[in-house]
């Protein structure tokens, strides 16, 4: 599922580096007692319309909240999912000067 | 000491460094807006429709 997080507007970076990389760690720890453990963030996105926000891409949103418990910046995982059909066009920005081409 | 990065043209990977680590001759830029990171690109929705195949940060879009 994709759920929204809270952060603090302008850390949505630091916040998304600092999750990933203490998914990172557990997935690590996790390995060594079970050779098929999945990490449990799948991806975070972050579009640059959005602040103070940021999607997480996950199978456990519990394993998420406990992975970002420490983390300064994290303000939580706001309850629901979105689509990603309600995201993807943040994939792909139209041109700044669409439509402004003709003639 | 917060950390820069900078976005490859070509790929879209974000990196500290000055030149791309997969595209050595391609000058990275701070002209990025939004980003992706995949943890699990085999698992991860958002990295198929983004086409993304190899864990990373990656810029969403970059100015060329
Ligand atoms: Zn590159």
């Amino acid at each position: 599922v994709i759920v929204i997080a809270k952060c603090t507007i302008g850390k949505e970076l630091d916040t998304a580096v600092d999750l990933s990389a203490k998914a990172e760690t557990d997935l690590k720890e996790r390995l060594i007692s079970n050779k098929n453990a999945r990490n449990e963030i799948l991806s975070i996105m972050s579009p640059y319309e959005i602040k103070g926000y940021i999607f997480i891409e996950t199978m456990h949103v519990d394993r998420v909240e406990y992975l970002a418990r420490t983390l300064r910046n994290f303000k939580g995982i706001i309850s629901g999912t979105v689509s990603m059909d309600e995201i993807e066009h943040y994939l792909t920005p139209k041109p700044a000067v669409s439509g402004l081409s003709l003639g | 000491m917060k950390k820069q990065y900078l976005a490859c043209k070509i790929c879209k990977r974000l990196t500290t460094d000055q030149f791309c680590p997969v595209h050595g001759d391609e000058k990275t830029t701070e002209e990025w807006f939004g980003f992706v990171i995949v943890n699990d690109p085999e698992g991860s929705v958002i990295a198929k429709r983004a086409g993304i195949t190899e864990p990373g940060m990656y810029a969403i879009k970059v100015r060329s």
